[in-house]
């Protein structure tokens, strides 16, 4: 275990020196975070100009959700999809062999190879707009909001992990799947509404078929204490979602790569 | 054509009944066989779409039931046309690719349960892909590397040295490793995959596509390594002076199949029952007819080469001697690409790149 900290955070300090040969592609990009923001903070407002709520969701509510959105999406491009499209890029060209040559449980490695740390801005912008909303709406972050807000939060990076790892998995099968990541984000993009706008079967897919509503909808709503008004016992809930997931992918992992018979010499 | 195994299996057999690992072989392979199933179709619009609904499979049997032992110490050279099966042999052995029959023991152990234990002692070289971090200055890679294989930071100190040393590595260390010669590159590969000392080196093409120079410094190198820290290498190259150079040893494969194991001298021995009688004349001996006593290698002024049965040579020889003015002559063994070449039907995948290194090779046994 602190064995695999210690190359994390290896592998932080390598990309951070990447980071440093490509700098002015990073001012841009951090530019473009403010910019996305701003304007998801739009949408809410053209919304909320019209009407006091849906719902139940007030603009409070949904400045939480746009909020955690936007750090859940950081989280996602600070180490999930940097690292997937790196593990398809080896499946492809073969240099996945490399990855499975060392002496290091290949599944750690090949989601932990790659950072890009400056998406940490997504983060702590998410993080100020969900802060901001929740102290409107509630007029204080309680420690137990907090907590469930953390566990529900972890529980969505381990499913979105896991959904990201049996897509890149898949690829043992089919070299080429392009898009993929589009896919991925067009489906996302449903995250950024609250699930209760939706129609009830659609609600009912998004929570158990695909579970968006554990992603986004359910730690916003945990961290202005309004979770199990989504889903019963939301952390519980959501935890074991997680675990399920990460267990589920993990054999299809394990699975595939009894399969894989590497991108020919 | 293929010859039993080396015998070293029998006293490993042996050896295990006894419960002992003395004298077990390094490397145990033993029937191993790899099957590909790849999806096929023929060129062209229609043949796509219907292979979208209808995927057919072809089987390819890239390995068939191949079997050999390697001492501790030894290096081996796997000689044979593209496709042969060489990659696909040492991906089984290191771990990469499970069998669709047979065993393999490495190290006293399974590669492809891919232990921890096991991968640290082995090494994977893969001359036409590159594991090093391309924006990175290889320093920085080969500090990763010793983070991922856990080495002890005055031991990697050491072996850096070590094989920065031997490699003559010191000037590139700090450039990135985008701005490096593909030879200064390769260089690079060698000294990541040999850090964390392993035992067991796979060398899958280690000269491809570097100069002369450069392979025959790789070469030295990887001579040097296997004397100082007695590595087990098996090696795989296109180039022949890679293994007359390195291998006392050959296994040639072909289509999967071991078409013979043992040493190098061996070799021409077996496939090609010809010598060569190259002479050098003191006078023009217009009208002569050479194509009656062999085949004609080349003739050139009044050097003549010729390709003669092996029983035919020393009566061959009696005759150019008693007819012509001979200056000079010598009775050769055929060249080993010939050698291949002819076994393999012609197509030995002898690259015009061959030449220049089959030269050198012939050079390097006078």
């Amino acid at each position: 275990m602190a064995r695999g900290l210690k190359l994390m955070w290896l592998f932080i300090r390598v990309s951070l020196q990447n980071l440093a040969a490509y700098r002015f592609d990073m001012y841009a990009r951090i530019g473009m975070a403010f910019m996305h923001v701003g304007y998801e903070l739009l949408g809410v407002w053209i919304i909320f100009n019209r009407t006091n709520e849906i719902r139940g969701w007030t603009v409070y509510h949904m400045l939480v959700l746009v909020g955690v959105f936007r750090m859940v999406a950081g989280g996602i491009r600070i180490i999930i999809v940097p690292n997937m499209r790196l593990l398809l890029q080896d499946i492809h060209n073969g240099k996945l062999d490399f990855v499975l040559l060392k002496p290091v449980n290949a599944q750690f490695l090949v989601s932990v190879r790659e950072f890009v740390v400056w998406r940490f801005t997504d983060v702590l912008l998410g993080a100020s707009v969900a802060l901001y909303g929740c102290v409107k709406l509630t007029g204080t972050v309680s420690p137990e909001a907090l907590l469930r807000f953390s566990v529900t939060l972890t529980a969505a990076f381990a499913i979105v992990y896991s959904v990201w790892l049996m897509l890149a998995t898949a690829c043992f099968w089919f070299v080429r799947i392009e898009n993929i990541e589009m896919v991925f984000w067009n489906v996302f993009e449903a995250g950024r509404y609250p699930i209760v706008i939706y129609r009830p079967w659609v609600q009912g897919l998004l929570t158990f078929v695909i579970p968006l509503a554990f992603i986004t909808t359910v730690p916003a709503a945990a961290l202005s204490g309004e979770d199990s008004k989504i889903v019963p016992y939301a952390p519980v809930v959501a935890t074991a979602a997680g675990v399920c997931m990460l267990l589920v992918s993990s054999w299809f992992w394990r699975f595939g790569l009894r399969r894989y018979s590497g991108a020919s010499a | 054509m293929r010859l039993p195994s080396c015998g070293c299996c029998a006293i490993a057999v042996r050896c295990r009944f006894w419960e002992s690992r003395i004298d077990m072989p390094l490397i145990e392979v033993d029937n191993l066989s790899k099957t590909f199933r790849v999806p096929e179709r023929e060129g062209g619009f229609l043949a796509a779409i219907r292979s979208v609904f209808n995927r057919r499979f072809r089987q390819v049997h890239a390995v068939r039931g191949v079997s050999f032992c390697v001492e501790p110490g030894e290096i081996v050279g796997f000689l044979g046309p593209n496709g042969a099966g060489k990659t696909t042999t040492l991906k089984m052995l290191s771990g990469l690719l499970h069998p669709t029959s047979g065993t393999a023991t490495v190290l006293g152990d399974v590669p492809w349960r891919r232990h921890s234990e096991y991968l640290r002692r082995i090494s994977m070289l893969m001359g036409q892909r590159s594991q090093l971090q391309w924006d990175l200055p290889a320093l920085d890679s080969f500090m990763v590397h010793a983070a991922v294989y856990n080495i002890p930071k005055d031991q990697y100190r050491q072996r850096l040295d070590k094989l920065v040393e031997m490699l003559e590595l010191g000037p590139v260390l700090k450039k990135q490793i985008r701005t490096l010669s593909l030879g200064e590159r390769m260089k690079c590969e060698i000294c990541v995959s040999l850090l964390h000392g392993p035992e067991v080196l796979f060398l899958d093409e280690p000269t491809i596509g570097v100069d002369i120079t450069m392979q025959a410094r790789i070469r030295d190198f990887i001579g040097d390594y296997n004397r100082r820290y007695g590595a087990t290498i098996i090696l795989t190259s296109h180039y022949m002076a890679d293994v007359t150079a390195l291998c006392k040893r050959v296994i040639v494969i072909d289509q999967g199949r071991i078409l013979f194991d043992g040493q190098l001298e061996a070799l021409s021995e077996k496939l090609a029952p010809f010598k060569v009688i190259a002479i050098d004349l003191d006078a023009d001996t217009d009208g002569y007819d050479f194509a009656a006593l062999g085949d004609v290698l080349a003739k050139e002024d009044r050097k003549v080469k010729l390709r003669v049965p092996k029983g035919a040579a020393a009566s061959v020889t009696g005759r150019l001697l008693r007819e012509l003015p001979v200056l000079d002559l010598t009775i050769e063994d055929p060249p080993i690409e010939d050698v291949i070449g002819r076994a393999f039907g012609g197509s030995s995948g002898v690259g015009p790149e061959e030449e220049t290194s089959a030269a050198e090779s012939q050079g390097g046994d006078r």
